[in-house]
């Protein structure tokens, strides 16, 4: 047989812009009609008749709250470091970052210096951070600390996500986003939709992007294939068919980033880079996406952490500022709407291991970014790290739940309530977020 | 819409199609005879866990040669590193082009099967460059033990320079244990947290395996160091030791040896088969009478397995499990008998490319010790259908990669030089599926192609060239072909 086959004809361009044109004519009803079919769907499925839910917020213009999941158990004493602590250095006597290296500083806190980019955003108000935060009870198991922070309900044992309860059953799908990857990670999943993705760029549908005759076509062959379909994959082929009206016509336009920003296009940054650009073209699109989640790292250096010169943490953290900072800039125009916190299942031991690295510990940093962030200054109540040698306190107590700080983004940014989002918690907000 | 059947084209029995769906790539004409041969789908399991006494074929044979770095020793990879000649993020992508060509043409088929599934639950990723040095030899160290006794695999694996290197165990110190490895190997190789073991057992799981290291950036072997050895008393859910001498190594084996054979071990392993072969959320009564199955027979797989395809469970479970983005991609290879040439030196021949169309993450990347999941709910999105959706036609159109190849052309899969529409239908499912065409992927099938089903086809007519892509493509697009 032949190798080489004739593809099909080539996709003229009138296809496409049609469908671009009528995706942006029809969204708000669409929308609309979309959310009641999806709601429908899921409660005869998951819940039969009796469930009712409501979408957090559904309209153009809203807020967006940006997730940043720091996987792999992030050292936040290496992001905002303790310097007014001499526990710190009694702990770390080849890795600990020189007070005079560190940026912000005040009597106890300082940037790493790696976080460079993000220093005028600290000074200029618009960054905060929350230190000696993370789980009531520690957890050093990445997979269940994982699970603890982001199923976040001690009272229910059914597995779903924060965002996925906030959400609600008649959000559409892109209403919640994961970029990164295809697999949802637990924050997200439940039975309210959600769309997980690597790129934005792959959402398109083979066949279906060229001539309108044969996309149609397509089209219903896909309805009629999935529309109807039983099993595991039938929620998929169904979320297909929306997601190809509201977030397709998104992803085949080109995007410019705002005038001056540049995206770092270097490990480690790229990823991270590539998801924020993702997002500021979800968020400028104005589709009614809300909620996105993006994973970052790994951060598990339990080896070769390094120092300001060299190493992993000085790296990851310079990869980390730079994709924010300019995701920052380029959200310029709508800025004001987007807030970004970063979340890590748990932080690292305080005394450095004996390969140069850290192994699993407790207390976090959690940093607060963008719209309603009262920011410029570290918050949350410290608690002291203990002296190098004691066999006790080798890792961050925790002060501030985890919860108190995502639920005052949900609540006053997303008119989330706490009961939904965060069942059970008795929520202590710190005033990082303005009202 | 009334479905007329092409009966000239044989299906296997549903047991038939079924065990090929969970045990082998996924329907093939190659595979079924072989099953058809050995006269039952339980002749053919049974024949398949004695890999040794099956006659490999050739193009299986043939695929191992493609890859000729591959078998390179660690020192000469490292070499090769340092000098640029070969850099050590390349070996993955080899290996996972290779898996994937093993896994079309291998006549052993349940071994492959039980290879990915200890790579996932073993799991050392490609995100670490040095434990690719040893990530190959790591591989062929799983095959060896794949359907032999789980204490030996997890012995071999536990000390295997690729996983002393990615849990950090090799640059531990003395008094001062790395615990990455020692928390890992408790929580998710063996026992599980389940079981509640403490801060204090992980110290004492890290400070047993303390001693245990590789010889970096030199012969990259496995070496033990009693200077790294901490000693001092250990206890891990019931097993204790004075941990008096600094040689640790008949400690650390008889601390394995303990932990395969512990009653929650059994259940972990147990779990994870029901897991991948039966069902996402399987039934007490199925991982009992595995994990009893286990511990009686001195943890052999081959035991858990037989007794796995016995079960009602596993018998009812039909196109329940999602196919992987890759397994999707195998079995889409398998279906349209794609056929891959040797790719010389070509970066761009098909051998050397292939592991990138299938649009999900590349095998062995995981970027976490637990392994890629194996449940449904991880494969079944928007996105990740949509990229299958374009792997399947552009191999159905053999758009890409192009390069040392062969595709058949859509009208080398008609039965005939002229056809009804909804007969052609039939025998796609029929060569596609392993089943029949049911009313729904007929009335699709003529949707995509507009066509109506009383309309002859020809071969030579669009539908054996571009409109075939659009037909093939919608059939592979489908519920049937992409769960097994």
């Amino acid at each position: 047989m032949t190798t080489d086959l004739p593809a099909p004809p080539p996709d003229p361009t009138p296809g496409r812009r049609a469908c671009a044109e009528f995706g942006r004519a029809a969204r708000l009803s669409r929308r609309r009609f979309l959310g009641a079919a999806a709601s429908a769907v899921a409660m005869t499925t998951v819940f039969g008749s009796v469930v009712r839910e409501t979408a957090f917020a559904a309209s153009s213009g809203g807020n967006v709250m940006v997730v940043l999941s720091m996987r792999g158990g992030l050292d936040g004493l290496g992001l905002v470091v303790p310097h007014g602590d001499a526990g710190y250095y009694a702990a770390r006597p080849r890795i600990g970052v020189p007070v005079g290296a560190l940026l912000e500083k005040d009597a106890m806190f300082g940037l790493h210096p790696s976080l460079a980019a993000l220093a005028p955003l600290f000074a200029s108000g618009r960054l905060a951070a929350v230190h000696a935060a993370g789980l009531p009870v520690p957890n050093r198991s990445h997979f269940e600390a994982m699970e603890l922070i982001e199923d976040a309900d001690p009272t229910s044992s059914e597995r779903r996500g924060w965002v996925n309860r906030m959400s609600g059953l008649s959000a559409p799908d892109h209403a919640v986003v994961h970029l990164t990857s295809t697999i949802e990670p637990t924050l997200v999943t439940g039975p309210a939709p959600a769309l997980a993705v690597k790129r934005l760029d792959d959402v398109r549908v083979v066949g279906a992007d060229g001539d309108p005759a044969w996309s149609a076509r397509r089209l219903d062959q896909l309805r009629t294939v999935w529309g109807s379909a039983e099993g595991p994959l039938a929620d998929a082929g169904r979320s297909v068919l929306r997601t190809i009206d509201t977030v397709g016509p998104v992803a085949q336009r080109t995007y410019q980033p705002t005038a001056g920003v540049t995206y770092p296009s270097d490990w480690p940054a790229v990823e991270l880079s590539t998801a924020l650009r993702d997002t500021a073209r979800l968020i400028k699109a104005d589709i009614g996406t809300e909620v996105v989640n993006i994973d970052y790292g790994s951060w598990d250096m339990h080896a070769g952490y390094g120092t300001t010169e060299w190493g992993s943490m000085q790296a990851m953290n310079r990869g980390f500022a730079d994709a924010l900072a300019a995701f920052l800039a380029d959200l310029a125009p709508v800025a004001d709407r987007v807030t970004v916190v970063t979340i890590s299942e748990f932080g690292r031991r305080v005394d450095e291991n004996g390969s140069g690295g850290l192994d699993h510990g407790w207390g976090n940093v959690m940093l607060v970014a963008g719209g309603g962030v009262k920011g410029g200054r570290y918050y949350g109540s410290w608690p002291g790290l203990a002296p190098a040698g004691s066999t006790q306190g080798t890792e961050l107590a925790v002060t501030t739940d985890f919860r108190d700080v995502l639920g005052e983004i949900a609540t006053k940014r997303l008119g989330a309530s706490i009961a939904t989002a965060f069942p059970g918690h008795s929520y202590n907000p710190l005033g990082v977020i303005a009202t | 819409m009334k479905v007329r059947r092409y009966r000239r084209t044989a299906v296997p029995t549903r047991a038939e199609l079924h065990m090929m769906n969970r045990f082998s790539a996924g329907f093939s004409t190659a595979t079924w005879k072989q099953m058809q041969r050995a006269g039952s789908p339980a002749a053919w399991f049974e024949q398949q866990l004695r890999p040794g006494g099956i006659r490999e074929s050739a193009k299986a044979k043939a695929v191992l040669d493609w890859y000729p770095r591959l078998a390179d020793s660690p020192e000469r990879k490292w070499a090769n590193h340092t000098s640029g000649k070969k850099k050590l993020w390349t070996y993955p992508r080899d290996m996972e082009n290779l898996s994937i060509l093993r896994r079309v043409h291998t006549r052993r088929q349940v071994r492959e099967v039980m290879v990915d599934f200890w790579a996932n639950h073993l799991h050392v990723s490609s995100g670490n460059d040095w434990a690719s040095v040893a990530r190959w030899h790591y591989e062929e160290t799983l095959r060896k033990h794949a359907l032999g006794r789980f204490t030996d695999l997890l012995a071999a694996a536990t000390l295997h320079p690729a996983m002393l290197i990615y849990l950090d165990n090799y640059r531990t110190t003395r008094d001062n244990p790395n615990e990455n490895h020692g928390r890992e190997l408790l929580e998710l190789h063996t026992v599980g947290t389940g079981t509640g073991f403490t801060e204090q057992m992980v110290k004492d799981s890290a400070t047993i395996l303390s001693g245990w290291t590789v010889d970096a950036q030199a012969t990259w072997q496995r070496l033990y160091d009693p200077g790294r050895h901490t000693t001092g008393r250990v206890s891990v859910l019931g097993f204790t030791d004075p941990n008096a001498a600094a040689d640790g190594r008949d400690l650390t084996h008889r601390y394995l040896d303990f932990l395969a054979r512990h009653p929650a071990t059994a259940r972990t392993i147990a779990r994870r088969l029901a897991v991948r072969f039966v069902d996402d959320e399987p039934g007490e009564p199925l991982i009992a009478h595995l994990a009893d199955t286990y511990l009686a027979n001195d943890t052999s797989i081959a035991a858990v397995l037989r007794a796995l395809v016995q079960r009602p469970e596993f018998k009812r479970a039909f196109r329940t499990k999602v196919r992987t983005p890759v397994e999707d991609l195998v079995a889409t290879l398998r279906v349209l008998r794609v056929a891959a040439r040797p790719p010389g030196g070509d970066e761009q021949a098909f051998a050397n490319t292939i592991g990138w169309s299938h649009g999900g993450a590349a095998l062995y990347s995981w970027p976490r010790p637990d392994g890629a999941p194996e449940t449904n709910d991880a494969y079944a999105g928007a996105s990740r259908l949509m990229a299958s959706f374009q792997s399947h036609w552009g191999l159905a159109g053999g758009w890409w990669p192009k390069k040392a190849v062969r595709y058949r052309a859509p009208k080398s899969f008609f039965p005939k030089d002229t056809i009804r529409a909804d007969l052609l239908v039939d025998h796609l499912c029929r060569v596609l599926h392993g089943s029949v065409a049911t009313p729904t992927l007929l009335a699709a099938a003529l949707e995509a192609t507009d066509l109506s089903p009383g309309e002859k086809v020809t071969r030579s007519g669009p539908v054996g060239s571009w409109l075939g892509v659009r037909l093939i493509g919608a059939l592979l697009d489908t519920p049937e072909h992409m769960t097994r």
